[in-house]
């Protein structure tokens, strides 16, 4: 079967985005996006774990039975998280430090386990490698354009470059995290209502275009 | 029995914890980051560069570790709130300008956690400066990026030993006093292990200071 490499990455960035329309991996996306960076780092490092247990996974998925496929998806999912921790603890250290203790807790982030579940265990490898690319990019992109909101106007800086004095506490808070997430929601679930709206319309005016054409067709 | 359902789950995952705890064991051997480089990773992180340094006090040093401590520089070292992990001079001791590097943890953070710190402490004809207070680690606490560099560099205090002598830093919402810590955006307890951590090094600089 033809991989459709345009679908998954549709899916990953936009449709299906784990962020803002599956509201997966909610924790890291509330807690690290105060800054711009931290969202870049967290995408980055999830995508590394979603892309390695997602080919892993996908070459193991007819030997792995199915009832013990969840403990065996976390064990592989865990297995690349810790290498990802020794690697960085080694090469990156300032971004191991910045990631904290939401590193590890990438082993629980539901979009890696979701995808191993509902697409890994069920296509091929390249297919699988690809999901977790764009997914990963879906993930790191939501996190860096809310974290560059918050970072905006609860610290007036973005990318860690200082714009003005001016700053809403708020936005740096807890609350303020709920509050940008639940915006970015509602933002996302309006413009992708609007894009389909379009789409239907677009899709009516062809269908009736060609009922037209081909009745013009008849009377001759 | 080896065609049993039970027989293969367990099998299939003794093979994935036996591979991944294998490659898990090899790659931490060859990427092991030793304390020595741990310690010049934080001397970096003070001074932009590795400079040279004698060590005073290293937990992770056998010739300089708690061991070696009089009963005296115990009390001093290792506190209820917090304790010094590390102490190095940079520069000569027996010259008029010297610096003390220390790494020192402070307790009482986020769920009991702690919050690691690296100070600076220039010696200037026998006053001390706390020239520079900087992030070294943390356990447990998850609001420990709200402490930024603003909120670090307020612990910069001239003439340690005057300005300190019976005093240290405190936390409170309501900052208004010189030795008040108003904790940005909530890290109420992450600002108190840090406070915590940079008075080890306070009462340790007042306890040489008292004995030069």
């Amino acid at each position: 079967m033809k991989t459709n490499f345009k679908k998954i990455a549709t899916d990953g960035i936009l449709t299906n985005n784990p962020t803002l329309k599956l509201v997966l991996g909610t924790c890291p996306t509330l807690a690290l996006t105060t800054m711009a960076m931290n969202g870049v780092y967290m995408g980055l490092a999830v995508t590394f774990v979603l892309i390695c247990s997602n080919v892993i996974i996908s070459l193991l998925r007819k030997v792995i039975p199915n009832q013990v496929r969840i403990p065996a998806f976390v064990l592989i999912i865990a297995t690349f998280v810790t290498i990802l921790r020794i690697v960085m603890d080694k090469l990156l250290p300032d971004l191991y430090e910045s990631l904290g203790l939401y590193l590890p807790l990438i082993v629980v982030n539901c979009i890696i386990l979701a995808r191993a579940e509902s697409f890994a265990s069920k296509n091929g490898i390249i297919a699988s490698a690809a999901d977790g690319l764009f997914m990963g990019i879906g993930f790191a992109l939501a996190l860096t354009t809310m974290g560059a909101f918050r970072e905006i106007l609860g610290a007036g800086k973005i990318f860690g470059v200082e714009l003005w004095a001016f700053r809403i506490e708020f936005f740096s808070s807890s609350a303020g995290a709920f509050f940008t997430y639940g915006l970015f929601i509602a933002m996302f679930a309006f413009i992708s209502s609007l894009i389909s709206k379009k789409k239907a319309l677009k899709a009516a005016k062809a269908a009736k275009a060609t009922v037209a054409t081909e009745e013009v067709k008849e009377d001759k | 029995m080896f065609k049993s359902i039970w027989f293969k789950c367990i099998s299939c995952l003794l093979a994935i914890l036996l591979i991944s705890g294998a490659s898990i064991t090899v790659l931490s051997n060859v990427l092991y980051v030793t304390p020595e480089e741990r310690t010049q990773r934080g001397i970096i992180k003070v001074y932009g560069e590795l400079v040279d340094y004698e060590t005073i006090f290293d937990i992770d040093n056998a010739e300089f570790n708690d061991d070696t401590l009089t009963e005296e520089e115990k009390a001093v070292i290792i506190t209820d709130d917090g304790r010094i992990n590390k102490i190095f001079i940079v520069g000569d001791k027996e010259s008029a300008k010297y610096e003390l590097l220390f790494q020192s943890i402070g307790y009482k953070g986020f769920k009991n956690g702690t919050v690691t710190v690296w100070s600076r402490v220039v010696c200037e004809n026998g006053t001390y400066t706390l020239e520079q207070v900087i992030l070294s680690s943390n356990t447990s606490q998850s609001l420990i990026n709200n402490l930024d560099g603003k909120f670090f560099s307020k612990y910069h205090v001239n003439d340690l030993l005057q300005n300190f002598k019976d005093k240290l830093f405190t936390t409170d919402k309501a900052a208004d006093g010189q030795n008040n810590f108003n904790p940005s955006s909530g890290a109420t307890y992450s600002a108190t292990a840090s406070n915590n951590a940079v008075n080890c090094v306070i009462k340790y600089i007042e306890f040489i200071g008292g004995n030069a």
